[in-house]
């Protein structure tokens, strides 16, 4: 079943293939302490519980993992779309591949420069406004003042959203801050794009408007990991599909497959 | 492909033996310097009689030598012999921490014999306490997390410094953006307070000094200021923007950094306010401001580092600010800012000895207000605290980095 464009023999189909810009191998995250947070009533109750623990039945925690031995490549050019019930631990995945978080075992290489998009309203300073907040956001990915000056009318268009750009961001309804956040990320041209469940943002109108702007974004070659929902934008904008279920990675292959697969468990 | 390799070994090896060098240096330099604090008991502001031998310059380098071949000895196949891989092996941070005191020790005793027994009693107590604080305890929290490249995230820092000139630009312009005065609050607030102080002071109090009080309280405050400005805000550097944290990837430093950029802008102008104040009250600027880059330069290292530290562990520990405020404010009662050193009780003046920030904030009142050089002899101990402050709390801050954004 799967079609993983398998890795073994480098030197056959090195020149062949596209190069690999992402590789994950085996990852696990593991959330245990994280589950709550330190505090001296939890501590005395774990303490005495220890000290007793010969005559109290122990409750054994058992470790959280969001992410289990979860291994793939995306080869550049590559437009990845990973579905998945809530909590199958596919926004970790992303935040694993953005170096947001560390893997608790195993090993991500992302190679090239890649923009993440988890959370549009991320990094706004909603006292500022939107006009010079794009400068901020920008600043996130590693965009110089000088590079930002050239594209932001663009952005500024793309949005779309009237005299609210010179107006503080406190003010924007949740759409536009979406509107501009998306419009700031899609400007930005990286490698690598990052995206978690942005395309569901705004009206329909704006909606239709950011898949055309990723199917551009892919027929230039640019590599696309997202997350989503939708299994229509999945399977008409994606290669290649991977389906995530309680952290593990079930399946990987054609989107069609995969969504068929995901549909019918 | 092979010299890639080869080039990332050679880097590994570098950033090991510097760093192995560097700390261990500024420790052993700290169990020194305060080993003859504590020994001479040295009244902040007071210099040492001119016939001061205990600590010859000689002890500097046979420091830096000490330091200098156990790191070196960590790279040789010695370390990985089965006699000595147990105090050498890479993964003993603090064994290796005691071969460097050790040597330290022995080297000092042998080539320099008038230095009193006391004296490096005094030494391997202090070394073996800083060792545990600076050396032991960060790599109890490290565990787990190697390899973090330095150079690497430098270079990464330095890539990314437009992200903090405009963040910081716009704190500063978004914390005043919706007063009346606006900006001019970042001038106002520090004189006003400034004058209502020494109001109260000089009319109620009627503390009598020979310069006028309000340049002897500013030129301590402003500073302090920084400091506590500093360190009291970094426990919501990271904190309080937990949800940026979680959901885009930066060098998290940058957030620390524009904390400390906050403070210092603030003091720029507050400094600058208090210059013209100075000059209307008849204290003029003299020759000795020479030595302000260097207590500045002390200030923002032993701030940053604190900050570091905080910042880090307030993420896993909430209570952290709490205690902080505790700390802070009995630190200000215990550093020369609303009084004369000579005011304080005589018992109690070891507290200035072991407060790394007396010495400083002392500095820039003999500087400013009284027109004198700095006492550098205390100053030594400041400036080491800082080098071991920003060492420790940089590799805290680093060993965390990567999991904050678990912790939201």
């Amino acid at each position: 079943m799967s079609v993983i464009p398998e890795t073994a023999p480098a030197n056959v189909n090195e020149a062949a293939q596209p190069q690999e810009v992402v590789r994950v191998s085996h990852v696990y995250k593991e959330y245990r302490q994280h589950m709550h947070q330190l505090s001296l009533r939890h501590e005395t109750g774990a303490a005495l519980q220890r000290m007793l623990g010969r005559y109290v039945k122990k409750e054994a925690q058992e470790p959280f993992y969001a992410v289990r031995d979860v291994s793939f490549t995306v080869r550049k050019g590559e437009a990845v779309g990973i579905v998945g019930h809530n909590g199958a631990g596919k926004t970790t995945l992303l935040r694993l591949l953005s170096g947001i978080t560390r893997p608790t075992k195993g090993s991500v290489e992302v190679i090239g420069n890649f923009a993440t998009l988890i959370g549009v309203s991320a990094g706004f300073n909603f006292d500022m406004p939107g006009r010079r907040n794009i400068y901020l956001n920008a600043a996130f990915f590693g965009w110089n003042p000088e590079q930002v000056r050239e594209i932001e009318q663009q952005i500024v268009d793309f949005a779309d959203i009237g005299e609210f750009i010179d107006a503080p961001v406190k003010v924007y309804s949740s759409g536009m801050v979406a509107r501009l956040g998306f419009s700031i990320a899609i400007h930005l041209l990286p490698d690598i794009i990052f995206l978690d469940e942005v395309l569901s943002v705004g009206d329909a109108k704006f909606a239709a408007k950011c898949q055309e702007r990723i199917y551009g974004l892919r027929d230039e070659k640019r590599t696309i990991v997202l997350v989503s929902h939708s299994p229509a934008s999945v399977k008409e904008l994606c290669t290649r599909a991977l389906w995530m279920n309680h952290g593990q990675l079930l399946l990987d292959g054609a989107p069609e497959e995969v969504l068929d697969a995901y549909a019918s468990s | 492909m092979l010299a890639a390799i080869q080039s990332t070994t050679d880097r590994q090896w570098l950033e090991d033996f510097l760093t192995t060098f560097v700390s261990h240096f500024l420790v052993l330099m700290g169990a020194m310097l305060l080993a003859v604090q504590i020994r001479l008991q040295v009244p902040l502001g007071q210099f040492l009689p001119p016939e001061y031998q205990a600590q010859p310059l000689l002890l500097y380098p046979l420091l830096a030598c000490a330091a200098l071949i156990t790191s070196l000895l960590i790279q040789t196949p010695l370390a990985a012999q089965e006699p000595f891989s147990i105090f050498l092996a890479k993964s003993h941070p603090f064994r290796r921490y005691l071969v460097s005191l050790g040597l330290a020790a022995l080297l000092v005793l042998f080539l320099l014999p008038d230095v009193s027994q006391l004296q490096m009693v005094y030494f391997a107590v202090t070394g073996l306490i800083l060792g545990i604080v600076c050396v032991a305890l960060p790599y109890r929290i490290y565990v787990g997390h190697p390899g973090n490249d330095l150079v690497e995230s430098l270079s990464l820092l330095w890539e990314r410094r437009a992200l903090l000139w405009i963040w910081l630009q716009f704190n500063i312009e978004a914390r005043y953006s919706q007063r009346v005065l606006g900006i001019l609050w970042i001038i106002l607030l520090p004189i006003a307070t400034s004058v209502v102080l020494s109001f109260a002071f000089t009319q109620f109090l009627r503390i009598q000094i020979d310069v006028p009080f309000i340049s002897f309280y500013m030129a301590a405050m402003i500073p302090y200021t920084l400091f506590s400005n500093g360190v009291i805000n970094s426990t919501s550097a990271v904190v309080s923007r937990i949800r940026i944290v979680a959901q885009v990837y930066f060098p998290r430093e940058i957030l620390v950094l524009l904390t400390l950029g906050e403070a210092v802008v603030d003091f720029c102008f507050a400094f600058a306010a208090m210059l013209v104040i100075n000059l209307l009250v008849g204290v003029s600027p003299n020759v000795n401001f020479i030595y302000l880059p260097l207590l500045l330069l002390t200030l923002v290292v032993m701030t940053l580092g604190l900050m570091f530290l905080v910042s880090s562990l307030t993420v896993m520990v909430r209570d952290i600010p709490q205690l902080l405020h505790v700390i802070m404010q009995l630190l200000f009662y215990v550093t020369p800012i609303i009084y004369p050193i000579d005011r304080f009780p005589e018992n109690l003046r070891f507290l200035f000895v072991v407060n790394p920030i007396a010495p400083i904030m002392q500095g820039f009142r003999d500087i400013i207000a009284y027109g004198r050089a700095p006492d550098l002899v205390s100053l030594h101990y400041s400036i080491v605290f800082a080098g071991v402050a920003l060492v420790v709390g940089y590799s805290t801050f680093k060993s965390f980095e990567t999991e904050m954004a678990d912790y939201v």
